[in-house]
């Protein structure tokens, strides 16, 4: 047992508006999954078997038995898994048999869940991608004020954010900065 | 049919007279309705000047609005949405709007035509800078800023669509309408408070109904469908590529409140329909600026749409669209009757006709035609051509941009007949089903091309820049033909209007010069922004403390509690010394610290040193492509330094390789350089050699990473690391590393590397146990009097170690310059091998680093001084070299420096001058090796 006390960026931050929360979620992983080279096809055999779906495809995320896969690049995956388990890349590295590299990432990103019914109207004023006409389930890695941020569209109510640690304050910020604009001060 | 509503009155100010105007009327109706005419003065000649336009074409009533203790000049009078409490005052006159100095300037007009700075201000040569500039400085220019921080709020957004319908009159709206019903995604945009356009203006039926009934039962269509979005008092302000278009929408005109004021749209649209209308223009006769002298179409709306009455006014006109403005007295150019003069200073009191007649009139409508708004066409750079039956220029569909169309009044076509059948046409090649066509009127254009009634007296063609028809005959009359030669001469349409209503008449008036065709003269085009944007809105948010992002480490809140003094490490803040009590000045802190860790231990936080995982088979060939030396040959469990080059053989970047499986490394690079390294290796990886089975990820946010350094360093870390993790100096040596755990069982990576000089270790944990474990280090390290150190003591031990840092990889110099010649592997090809070998990079005597200590121990060295030859001249000739780094040694108790000095290698123990011309400071120093405290690296290997 660790005598090191874990603590999340944002200690478990909520804010509220008129139709839309703002929430700090409970700890995951994230695990980086990249291909060895030429072992694509075993990889993806393994994780149809392991996981019970098809790898991503670009701009998608899809929903694993623990969590969720997405793209982030070529041959290049994040999964995000449920629960808190600092040595979850050795974990998922064990599942392929040394076929792709593993690399942990939960302390790389803070995640930032959205709820409610106006989420886009407050996303439209901080990130340039057209959610409103995404298609479900969708994800991509853009851009907002200059931080990088994974956007992941779960249903019309459900969006998740990733942005990386360092600059999470900053982030938030810029993301309250856009909401108060679109929606009004916070009620909570 | 007013749209005034008058149950509703709003207060306001003009120049500190309290006034009252109603719901939904501009500043400048309101001011109308309150009988005020003058309501600011020119620019160069200071003449009284009244409302002209009733819109954004507007180029006199320019006005501060005022609050939040701030003001906001050259706001057009004519788009500020009256509010209650609005405080709006008038500008550019030394006095008073009703007596200003500067209306001398009126008087001595003659000295005053274009042109005239160039001419008159030539001599003598020393007065340019310190009267005449400064006076003409203090007399020119509109508006003034208070110089105060902008206290408002401002947003930006993205918005997509299928289609962008630029302008809410009849064409807009019907179109949005087919199209809204088609199911298509829409984005109405218009720069007025309330949409309708024209319609909202003029009397003709619609459907046999007022037009704006039919404005009121589309519009109310239209916020049923949700794939429609309207947004008033949003301008479409320019047209970028890719379908990208920037739009300003003003949520209020108010200073000083809560919410956001603008917010700058980038919308992304597949499809633009430009349905901006078009703009009057006026006709320039002697004494058409006259306060009252207003466009046509402006009184008409003000009439109409604002209900406000004109009595004992005329009308002066070429079209017959001018006939629908209801005046007592006509002049029209095509019954030979035409005004030639006017008087009254504060406001227009007669008319003077070619016929000799004099007509007293308060008010004179006068209608030149009309301009399509072709603006926006030409962003994308289409030229409009001229049309010689509408008199105007219209939008050219061989150069427009394949994804705008134009339609209604912008396109020419200025009946409203016109601009539904437009948009009916449009709207079905667009993809929507066509049901109806609404009724309205079709007047044929009927013109007499007329501009300019010549005289001697000044006939103004732009109203904002001063310019009259003379100052364009007279730059004609100079040499200038080419019409932008002419604008320049003249400044004509450069003023904050872009010459939205002088454009065409200025033209016309050259042309008159020149003897040729409009056509012939040819035409200026426009560019982005087609109204004034205010910069507040353009940077939204990012001003003050959110200009940029700002990165913080884990252990940040405990350096605060531990006194630290933060500084910006490119988006970082670090901590750059650690204050404790009694120290009074920072060299205080900063000798502390490096003492306490020379002779202890030191705990400092490295975690913005970017880290990246590399991994793959070929990661180890991978490095040795980007490295100059040999990465391959690295066992596991070892670190090594490396250097990389840029393509062109100069030092990118250095940091430390460590290898933790055959598959695996962990990179270093330096905190400024993370981004760019991380960019290059990708750009290797994916273009260079595509076939190498490697990954990159960066793992800088991940890790938490502390140095920790000094004698004590390895009893300190004895009491971090879990037990079964041997650490000594046999099991695990110098340059050594291991994945371990730490503070039982908590995942942790060591690395043995040392930019201290000292025994030192890295230690990296999860980011999540960052604060924790900074904390569990400090305490483990209290029985050794641990200190933390900031980046200053850093930056000391490392001079005084001799190692390159930011300073010394200026983007300048080699490894040959670095001393770091023989890391470069001759077995193998490097990125940036070939050209760090060219002849100029390898003379005997090119720069190397060396370090330097002062002669005279008082003396003090100072970064940047360059180096020569106890008694040779200052000149670049002589120049040998440049200061790189110093500091204070608290080590050695004196001034050390590095720097590069030609052939220095060869001239350890030589004497030269360092001279430091931007302080004013010349010392001599000592040419020393660039390793001032333990040399031969005895320290860091115990």
């Amino acid at each position: 047992m660790s005598d090191l006390t874990a603590q999340s960026s944002l200690a478990g931050m909520t804010k509220s508006w008129e139709g839309l929360t703002l929430s700090e979620p409970s700890v995951f992983e994230i695990v980086s999954v990249a291909i060895a080279q030429g072992r694509e096809n075993e990889v993806a055999k393994t994780f149809a078997t392991y996981y019970g779906s098809q790898l991503p495809k670009p701009n998608e995320f899809t929903t694993i038995n623990e969590g969720h896969a997405l793209w982030t690049g070529p041959e290049q995956y994040f999964l995000l898994l449920k629960g808190e388990d600092e040595t979850a890349d050795l974990s998922v590295s064990d599942v392929f048999d040394g076929a792709v590299y593993t690399t942990l990432q939960s302390d790389s990103w803070v995640a930032i869940d959205l709820n409610g019914t106006r989420i886009f109207d407050a996303l439209e004023q901080f990130i340039s991608l057209d959610l409103r006409r995404a298609k479900y389930p969708f994800a991509a890695r853009t851009s907002a004020h200059h931080m990088a941020v994974i956007v992941t569209v779960i249903n019309v109510n459900e969006v998740r954010l990733l942005t990386p640690r360092s600059s999470v304050q900053s982030f938030l910020d810029a993301l309250t900065h856009a909401t108060d604009n679109a929606l009004g001060y916070p009620v909570s | 049919m007013s749209l005034i509503e008058n149950n509703i009155a709003l207060n306001f100010t003009f120049d500190g007279k309290a006034y009252q105007g109603f719901e939904g009327d501009t500043l400048a109706s309101a001011l109308l309705r309150n009988g005020v005419k003058v309501v600011g003065r020119s620019f160069k000649y200071h003449r009284p000047r009244g409302i002209m336009g009733a819109g954004s074409e507007e180029p006199n009533a320019l006005v501060e609005i005022h609050g939040g203790g701030v003001c906001e000049p050259n706001r057009r009078a004519t788009t500020i949405k009256l509010f209650d409490g609005l405080v709006a005052k008038s500008q550019n006159y030394m006095g008073s709007r009703e007596f200003d100095l500067l209306a001398v300037n009126d008087f001595i007009h003659p000295f005053l035509a274009a042109g005239f700075y160039y001419k008159t201000f030539m001599w003598p040569k020393a007065f340019w800078e310190k009267i005449y500039e400064p006076v003409i400085r203090r007399a020119a220019g509109l508006g003034e800023l208070t110089r105060r921080a902008d206290p408002d709020n401002y947003g930006k957004g993205f918005l997509h669509c299928d289609v962008l319908i630029i302008g809410g009159g009849p064409s807009g709206l019907l179109t949005a309408l087919n199209l809204g019903r088609a199911g298509q995604s829409v984005i109405l945009a218009d720069d007025d408070f309330r949409m309708g356009g024209r319609l909202l203006s003029e009397l003709d039926l619609i459907n046999d109904d007022a037009p704006t009934n039919w404005v009121a039962q589309t519009l109310a269509e239209l916020e049923s469908l949700p794939n429609v979005r309207l947004m008033p008092r949003t301008t479409i302000y320019g047209v970028f590529d890719h379908g990208i278009y920037g739009g300003m929408e003003i949520k209020t005109d108010a200073i000083g409140t809560s919410g956001p004021r603008q917010i700058s749209w980038r919308i992304y649209a597949s499809h633009a329909v430009l349905a901006a209308g078009a703009t009057e223009r006026p006709i320039a006769f002697a004494n058409n600026d006259r306060p009252g002298i207003m466009l046509a179409s402006a009184m008409r709306s003000y009439q109409n749409r604002y209900g406000i009455s004109f009595d004992n006014a005329a009308l002066f006109t070429n079209n017959d669209d001018g006939l629908r403005t209801a005046t007592d007295h006509i002049f029209d150019v095509r019954s030979d009757k035409f005004v030639t003069d006017t008087a009254g200073r504060k406001g227009l009191k007669n008319i003077t006709s070619n016929l000799g007649e004099k007509i007293d009139a308060d008010y004179l409508a006068m209608s030149g035609g009309w301009n399509p708004n072709v603006h926006l066409t030409c962003h994308k750079r289409s030229r409009p051509k001229w049309d010689n039956a509408l008199a105007c220029f219209v939008p050219d569909g061989a150069t427009l941009s394949k994804d705008m169309s134009v339609i209604g009044a912008a396109a020419g076509h200025f009946s409203t007949h016109h601009a539904f059948e437009d948009a009916n046409k449009l709207s079905a090649e667009l993809g929507a089903k066509i049901d109806t066509l609404p009724r309205a009127e079709d007047s044929p254009i009927t013109i007499k091309p007329f501009w300019h009634v010549a005289g001697k007296k000044r006939a103004w063609v732009d109203f904002q820049n001063d310019v009259t028809a003379k100052d364009i005959a007279l730059a004609h009359q100079e040499g200038f033909t080419s019409v932008e030669h002419v604008k320049r001469y003249t400044t004509l349409g450069m003023a904050t209007d872009q010459g939205k209503t002088s454009n065409v008449v200025g033209l016309a008036v050259l042309a008159e010069a020149t003897g040729q065709t409009i056509e012939q003269t040819g035409t200026t085009i426009f560019r982005p922004p087609y109204t004034p944007i205010s910069i507040g809105a353009i940077a939204a948010g990012h001003r003050g403390q959110s200009f940029k992002p700002t990165r913080l480490t884990p252990s940040h809140k405990f350096a605060l509690e531990n006194g630290a003094t933060m500084v910006e490490s490119g988006l970082w803040k670090r901590s750059q010394w650690f204050v404790r009590d009694g120290e009074k000045g920072w060299r205080d802190s900063v000798d502390r610290e490096v003492e306490m860790t020379r002779n202890s231990v030191g705990i400092c936080d490295v975690t913005t040193l970017g880290k990246i995982d590399v991994q793959g088979r070929d990661a180890g060939k991978f490095l040795n492509k980007v490295y100059i030396n040999t990465l391959s040959t690295l066992k596991v469990g070892k670190c090594r330094y490396g250097l990389m080059l840029r393509e062109d053989g100069i030092a990118m970047d250095d940091g430390t390789c460590a290898r933790f499986s055959d598959t695996h490394y962990v990179m270093t690079t330096t905190t400024a350089k993370a981004g760019p390294v991380f960019r290059h290796l990708e750009f290797v990886r994916q273009c260079l050699y595509p076939d190498m089975d490697v990954h990159l990820i960066s793992t800088t946010d991940q890790w938490a990473q502390y140095s920790v350094a000094g004698p004590n360093a390895r009893k300190l870390m004895r009491k971090i690391v879990d037990a079964e993790f041997d650490i000594s100096n046999e099991a695990f040596p110098y340059m050594g590393c291991e994945q371990v755990t730490v503070c039982g069982g908590t995942r942790a990576r060591l690395f043995r590397l040392s930019f201290s000089g000292e025994l030192a270790y890295e230690v990296a944990v999860p980011a999540r146990y960052g604060d924790s474990f900074i904390r569990a280090l400090m305490a483990a390290g209290k029985e050794f009097e641990v200190t933390m150190y900031g980046l200053e003591a850093l930056g000391v031990m490392r001079i005084e170690k001799g190692h390159a840092a930011g300073n010394e990889l200026n983007g300048t110099t080699t490894a040959a310059n670095l001393g770091l010649a023989g890391l470069m592997s001759k077995k193998k090809d490097f990125i940036g091998k070939v050209l760090s070998q060219r002849e100029g990079l390898m003379r005997d005597d090119a720069l190397k680093l060396v370090g330097f200590t002062c002669k005279n121990l008082s003396e003090k060295i100072t970064n940047g001084a360059h180096f020569f030859e106890p008694n040779a001249a200052l000149t670049p000739e002589n120049d040998l070299g440049y200061m790189t780094s110093v500091a204070w040694s608290p080590s050695l108790g004196q001034y050390i420096g590095l720097g590069f000095l030609k052939a220095g290698s060869t001239r350890i123990g030589e004497t030269i001058k360092a001279v430091d011309s931007m302080r004013n400071n010349t010392v001599e120093l000592t040419v020393v090796s660039p390793h001032f405290v333990d040399p031969e690296g005895e320290r860091l290997r115990v």
